[in-house]
């Protein structure tokens, strides 16, 4: 198979655009696609501060390193989540890469600041660990949005991250969910970032042949928390499709952004806030506060810092 | 040389086909790259048994 565009051998096919590339315009082709979706949907413009949620995986990794080649200023935040081994070989890899793009890391540790990990704490909150971590990371990187500067937060979901999440969410109808999905959240009365997805219409396949191409030393393994979640058999079947119809998922989530995002809009909660800290809150504590107040610590929150600029 | 997945390890044929080693692997072309001598590689190329071939899944998170 060669490559559409210089007739080199190919090193990867992309059946969903009826296109192979080799190395070299795989980047290429790559970096176009995440400019021209920050572009269409408006998603940030050049000039302006991007924090990017890093986890020290292929996605994240990634994407930031197509911010910085697109000339975007962008720094990272790691969430430590006390995770033994696995959240260890994480930081070091989100380290490392922080040095080796010459960018600024935050870091936040969980057990620096509650005493515990996160499967401690989903006890404590009596939530699900998967659960109770995507609530922390949200208020974090929010947070930290806010009190650095930054103009927008950026995370690594993909297509398949996305298209697996529309299927849970359609299967089981939660309209709470389904109708707020999006690649743009829009920030809200100084205390709600406005959060991004720049990967949103870039396939997992296509972001871990950048990381290998680009040799981004990224984790391999996964989080252990994740094994028998129900996204992982969404985009097992998601694939299926996809090896039957390529561009099943493309056409899935361009077309629930085309038709279906937004229409129930007037449903949306109300948006409150934590009479502690001021950020949101489902309720009058939010959970981050409630979590500290359990564990009679005292409010605060604090990040570690590493600079290679 | 042997090729080893997620702790287990399998032999390559003499010489086949990218597409027909994850077809006899089971593994949908979707959800795993193929990186034979340190290089990613399409479907339809060859590999053997004197090769350094590694599959690595795409599918994370849960």
């Amino acid at each position: 198979m060669r490559c559409i565009q210089c007739e080199k051998k190919a090193a990867i096919a992309l059946r969903a655009y009826n296109a192979s590339f080799c190395e070299d315009h795989f980047i290429s082709f790559f970096e176009n696609r995440v400019k021209k979706t920050i572009v269409k949907y408006k998603l940030f413009e050049e000039g302006d501060k991007i924090l990017v949620a890093v986890s020290g995986g292929k996605d994240s990794l990634t994407l930031w390193q197509v911010l910085k080649r697109l000339n975007y200023e962008a720094d990272g935040l790691y969430i430590d989540l006390g995770i033994g081994d696995y959240s260890g070989i994480s930081l070091r890899k989100a380290g490392a890469f922080a040095e080796k793009l010459r960018s600024r890391l935050y870091v936040f540790s969980l057990t620096d600041t509650f005493g515990k990990g996160i499967f401690d704490i989903s006890k404590i909150l009596r939530r699900t660990t998967c659960s109770a971590c995507g609530a922390i990371k949200r208020y974090v990187m929010n947070r930290t949005c806010i009190e650095k500067g930054y103009g927008v937060i950026c995370t690594g979901h993909n297509l398949d991250d996305e298209a697996s999440s529309l299927l849970g969410n359609l299967l089981y109808w939660r309209g709470e969910y389904l109708w707020k999905k999006g690649l743009l959240l829009e920030s809200k009365e100084g205390h709600l970032a406005k959060k991004v997805k720049p990967l949103f219409l870039i396939s997992e396949k296509e972001t871990t042949a950048y990381a290998i191409i680009s040799q981004i030393d990224y984790v391999y393994d996964e989080c252990p928390y994740s094994k028998g979640a129900k996204t992982l058999v969404y985009k097992e079947i998601l694939n299926r499709l996809e090896f039957e119809s390529p561009g099943t998922k493309l056409g899935f989530v361009k077309g629930y952004l085309r038709h279906f995002r937004g229409i129930r809009e007037d449903e949306k909660d109300r948006l409150k806030y934590c009479r502690i800290c001021g950020y949101p809150s489902h309720g009058e504590r939010c959970l981050f506060c409630s979590l500290k107040e359990k564990l009679s610590l005292s409010d605060g929150f604090s990040l570690k810092e590493m600079d290679f600029r | 040389m042997p090729l080893i997945l997620e702790g287990k390890k399998f032999e390559i044929a003499k010489r086949e086909r990218v597409r027909d080693l994850l077809k006899r692997l089971n593994l949908n072309p979707e959800a795993y790259l193929v990186v034979r001598n340190g290089s990613l590689v399409t479907e339809d190329e060859m590999v053997s048994d004197e090769d350094e071939i590694k599959l690595i899944r795409v599918v994370s998170g849960g």
